[in-house]
């Protein structure tokens, strides 16, 4: 099982490409709330990399919307990319995807957020 | 404890049952999916219905070691998933304060960002995931008990 890696990059234009992997569990999204808030706060394009990403929890749900909602509060913009099948279902069922855009890719991510 | 049994009833399918008991502390959540992933393989539980039933274990548990007011480790919580003729049953009981998800009101969808509540999501994900959510109170033991239907042919 394990917990859940956050790295994040440089991604020109000064976007950042947040990358998780792992299960955003409860336990993982403990793990990873505060260095990404940490994130959000400071930063005004980002981009959350879920590829990796096998499960999606509540309290996953909750670190992305409350990142959103920081970013958007300062005119910045926050989006998705590529959830994998059950992630993005998780997502849906819980319209996360109605309040944060989600991409295919982070390259069609960063687009939108530039 | 970690319990797997078959039970041959006198039906053309039996129902075989598996159950782990719990404590309520976070770090058991883990210990929940591992459970969950050899469960899956004993019972031959189909991909899509065993991540229904883990995000529903995962939603049901974290409401009740992060607020069924039991003191870290000193509560108790014990799952079933049982394999039905023509779907998975899933039943989670615990000692904490009773709480019925039932009846937490359906929440409507916010408009915008601005307007999103961060939380009540996680009760609003096992109505999605489940077809079927009953809770009863039995003996001061919360009884949840969760269905996932087959798909036909399955």
């Amino acid at each position: 099982m394990g917990s859940l890696e956050m790295l994040t990059e440089e991604f020109g234009g000064g976007a950042v490409k947040v990358v998780l992997r792992g299960r955003f569990d409860t336990t993982g999204a403990i793990h990873v709330e505060m260095p990404f808030n940490a994130i959000v706060r400071e930063r005004d394009l980002v981009v959350v990399d879920l590829s990796g990403v096998s499960f999606m929890s509540s309290y996953g749900i909750r670190v992305l919307l409350f990142g959103a909602k920081m970013v958007d509060s300062r005119g910045g913009r926050l989006a998705l990319a590529c959830p994998a099948g059950n992630v993005a279902k998780v997502l849906q069922s819980a319209r996360t995807n109605e309040l944060i855009p989600v991409f295919p890719t982070p390259e069609a991510a960063l687009a939108a957020v530039s | 404890m970690m319990v797997c049994d078959s039970v041959h009833a006198t039906r053309p399918l039996p129902p075989r049952a598996c159950r782990v008991e719990l404590e309520t502390r976070l770090s058991e959540l883990e210990r929940a999916a591992a459970w969950l992933a050899a469960t899956q393989a004993q019972l031959s539980v189909p991909d899509d219905v065993a991540f229904a039933v883990a995000v529903c274990v995962e939603e049901a548990l974290a409401n009740i070691v992060m607020y069924g007011g039991a003191e870290n480790g000193e509560g108790h919580i014990a799952l079933t998933l049982t394999r039905a003729p023509r779907s998975f049953v899933l039943t989670i009981e615990d000692d904490g304060s009773p709480f019925d998800p039932t009846s937490v009101p359906r929440s409507s969808v916010p408009q915008s960002l601005a307007q999103a509540q961060v939380g009540q999501v996680g009760v609003h994900l096992m109505r999605s995931f489940a077809a079927g959510m009953r809770y009863r109170e039995h003996q001061g033991r919360n009884i949840l008990t969760l269905t996932f239907p087959l798909a036909a042919g399955a």
